[in-house]
């Protein structure tokens, strides 16, 4: 009886060695990663990018489309919560407008008026 | 007889147990990819952040913001993978802008000292970004009423965590491969145009440049590289084809080329303006036993 018991003492044991293997010592390396994984000081920085890019072209669908790679969120939260993000974290007051900019034309542009002009 | 058995069975059990994790954390719940660098990006996801950076750079001039985001992409040489990228970009047809945007900041980082300069070939001037207080400490992050304050030289927090600026390759500004006797005055005509003059059209001949080429440099007042200038070239049956400075920063920041077939007649010129430089053809050079195509190089100058 004691044997069964030890036995599954054994696997208990072995499957605690092999999850700390393969989540602490040898985890699996995250390739291929979509943009929208990236951590958020990162994907604040892409937003900024953005909206860099937006004050010198002035295209609200070229911003539209670059947001979209970030998820499938609307654009306007997209921003609102990189520049929530950039607040915390005491970016410079020129990036902070260049997104609140970009957030008040995201807010109000609407895409399918845009592809319903000649 | 029972109490003298091996133990083998307990080492069994621990095998057991050992794949039972392994296959758990690799398998059945592997690691989510969250939270995750630029770096880690799948591959066209990397080249859409690269083409953002050098879009961004156009709009800052910021070239140390710039590297700073490049090396987040952990690329072994930026430079290198933007001229890339700016080429295929070209040779897919895609945007003209993105691939410009890539070639002057892969230029730019070549040249970190150099001057941006337009398509057009005017030098541009760096006006520094508006510097304001916006309120804080509230969500609604009311920002309408900027006030002017002193200017700062800060960066973003995270950028300041990020990798220190990637060693800047020297600037090279050789020729492709070493030339040897040019044939003056070849058939084609030269032009005169703004931005840029057409000064000579030698006739490179280089037995290793082959298949033969049309080997472009552009020249600033200064005798400086121009990089980002656009040619455009054309040949029979309406054909074009469109190729700009500076996407091979390796033979200079001025240079660009284009295979040519040495039985076709083309007509090159910019696309900032001027006339056509027509009758551009193979030409044969004889310094060697056998005789083989040359390459012509056009040298343009900002008057």
């Amino acid at each position: 009886m004691f044997r069964y018991l030890f036995f599954i003492v054994m696997i208990a044991l072995g499957a605690v060695v092999g999850v700390y293997y393969s989540r602490e010592v040898n985890p699996l390396t995250v390739v291929d990663a979509p943009p929208a994984s990236l951590r958020e000081d990162y994907k604040t920085d892409y937003v900024l990018m953005v909206a860099e890019v937006y004050s010198l072209e002035q295209n609200p669908a070229l911003a539209a489309r670059q947001l979209a790679l970030l998820g499938s969120d609307e654009p306007v939260e997209m921003i609102n919560t990189a520049l929530l993000f950039a607040l915390d974290n005491n970016y410079p007051p020129e990036d902070l407008v260049l997104m609140r900019d970009l957030s008040l034309v995201m807010s109000t542009w609407n895409p399918d008026l845009e592809s319903a002009e000649p | 007889m029972n109490n003298r058995r091996s133990p083998i069975y307990l080492i069994t059990g621990l095998i057991l147990g050992v794949a039972l994790g392994i296959v758990y954390g690799w398998i059945w719940t592997p690691v989510e990819a969250i939270e995750t660098s630029p770096q880690e990006l799948r591959s066209d996801f990397k080249d859409a952040y690269r083409e953002l950076i050098a879009r961004a750079y156009q709009a800052n001039n910021d070239l140390g913001r710039a590297t700073r985001r490049l090396a987040l992409l952990g690329d072994d040489d930026p430079a290198r993978a933007l001229a890339v990228q700016a080429q295929l970009t070209l040779g897919e047809d895609e945007s003209a802008e993105s691939a410009r945007a890539l070639g002057s900041l892969a230029a730019a980082l070549q040249n970190p000292g150099g001057i941006p300069v337009s398509v057009d070939g005017s030098q541009q001037t760096l006006s520094p970004s508006p510097l304001v207080s916006p309120t804080r400490g509230t969500q609604s992050a009311d920002l309408t009423t900027p006030t002017i304050s002193a200017p700062t030289q800060s960066s973003t927090p995270e950028e300041s965590s990020m990798a220190q600026t990637p060693g800047i390759p020297e600037p090279t500004g050789s020729t492709p491969t070493p030339t040897s006797t040019p044939t003056p005055s070849p058939t084609p005509t030269a032009t005169q145009g703004p931005p840029f003059v057409l000064v000579d059209i030698p006739l490179e001949c280089n037995p290793a440049i082959d298949p033969p080429l049309i080997q472009v440099y552009i020249f600033d007042g200064a005798g400086n590289p121009v990089p980002g200038v656009a040619i455009l070239v054309s040949w029979d049956g309406g054909n074009t084809n469109r190729f700009v400075t500076g996407l091979k920063p390796e033979y200079g920041l001025g240079y660009a080329d284009f295979t040519m077939d040495p039985s076709i007649t083309y007509s090159l010129r910019l696309e900032a303006g001027g006339d056509p430089i027509n009758s551009i053809t193979g030409r044969l050079c004889e310094d060697q036993d056998e005789p083989y195509w040359g390459s012509w190089r056009l040298n343009f100058v900002q008057p």
